[in-house]
């Protein structure tokens, strides 16, 4: 499975990429963009199954980059994994086409939680 | 509609820094950490998309050094330097900004739309008078000592 993990923090994508290894998923190929734009370009080379976006980046935001994506007709499952946790700013995520949205600090039994039925 | 900060209890804020830096942290209540322009040391302040400012985490320089260092397993002893020459390196700040960011999460009941770090400031920064001014009259503040293992301590206080 290909995984796109987008975050403008280098940090952030690590502990991503190492939450998805404790929650089991293994085998992934994983690719990683700074922003939204970068991810637009990612999308096109490697096709990912899932892409795990940041909220707030600089470039292009991470709603920015669902709207395109769904205005273009492209269904790649997308999950925020963002600090904007409200409830608020879920049901504007949903709208949007997010499959789902991680809050910030999350866990890896959040990880299995979530992922599991998309992951397996 | 005005709403009202909600002052996280310490073990709230102790469970945070424990998911994001995944390793153990301990959270206390805290002395009063200054914050005034010549004491602190790092200031991330917490905007609406309009700009409106909603809440400040202000840190002491082992607080922001400790965290940022964590954050990226850099190794302890890169943290203690920065201490030693009081000053950030890039990556570190880089990645204090990051917890800052997840920390918003303390301030979202203040909006119901987005909550982002909207500015940052270190020592020797020219921080706008709206922001000393929201930090000199908030009276919505929580304190706390901050320990993380491997690492060790800073203060950090949360004003809304």
């Amino acid at each position: 499975m290909n995984v796109l993990i987008v975050d403008d923090n280098r940090a952030m994508r690590m502990i991503v990429r190492r939450t998805l290894r404790q929650a089991g998923f293994r085998g992934l190929d994983v690719t990683e963009a700074e922003n939204g734009r970068e991810a637009l370009a990612r999308i096109q080379e490697k096709k990912p199954d899932l892409i795990l976006s940041d909220w707030n980046m600089p470039e292009m935001d991470g709603l920015r980059l669902l709207r395109i994506l769904r205005h273009n007709k492209v269904y790649i499952r997308f999950g925020f994994v963002t600090a904007q946790g409200s409830p608020a700013m879920r049901e504007r995520a949903r709208n949007a086409g997010a499959n789902f949205l991680i809050s910030k600090p999350f866990t890896p039994e959040t990880f299995e939680e979530v992922l599991g039925n998309i992951m397996h | 509609m005005e709403r009202r900060f909600r002052k996280p209890e310490a073990q709230e804020v102790g469970r945070m820094f424990t998911f994001l830096l995944g390793r153990p942290v301990q959270v206390t209540k805290g002395s009063r950490i200054k914050t005034g322009v010549r004491d602190l040391w790092t200031v991330g302040v917490f905007t609406t998309k309009e700009d409106a400012v909603v809440g400040v985490c202000a840190t002491d320089l082992p607080m922001a050094v400790h965290a940022g260092a964590a954050l990226s397993l850099f190794p302890p002893h890169k943290a203690k330097a920065c201490i030693a020459r009081k000053a950030i390196d890039r990556p570190i700040w880089e990645n204090t900004l990051e917890v800052y960011n997840v920390a918003s999460r303390f301030f979202h009941d203040m909006h119901e739309g987005m909550i982002q770090v909207g500015d940052s400031y270190q020592k020797g920064d020219d921080v706008p008078l709206e922001v000393k001014q929201f930090m000199r009259r908030s009276t919505q503040r929580v304190d706390l000592r901050v320990q993380i293992t491997g690492y060790g301590g800073g203060s950090l206080a949360l004003i809304g």
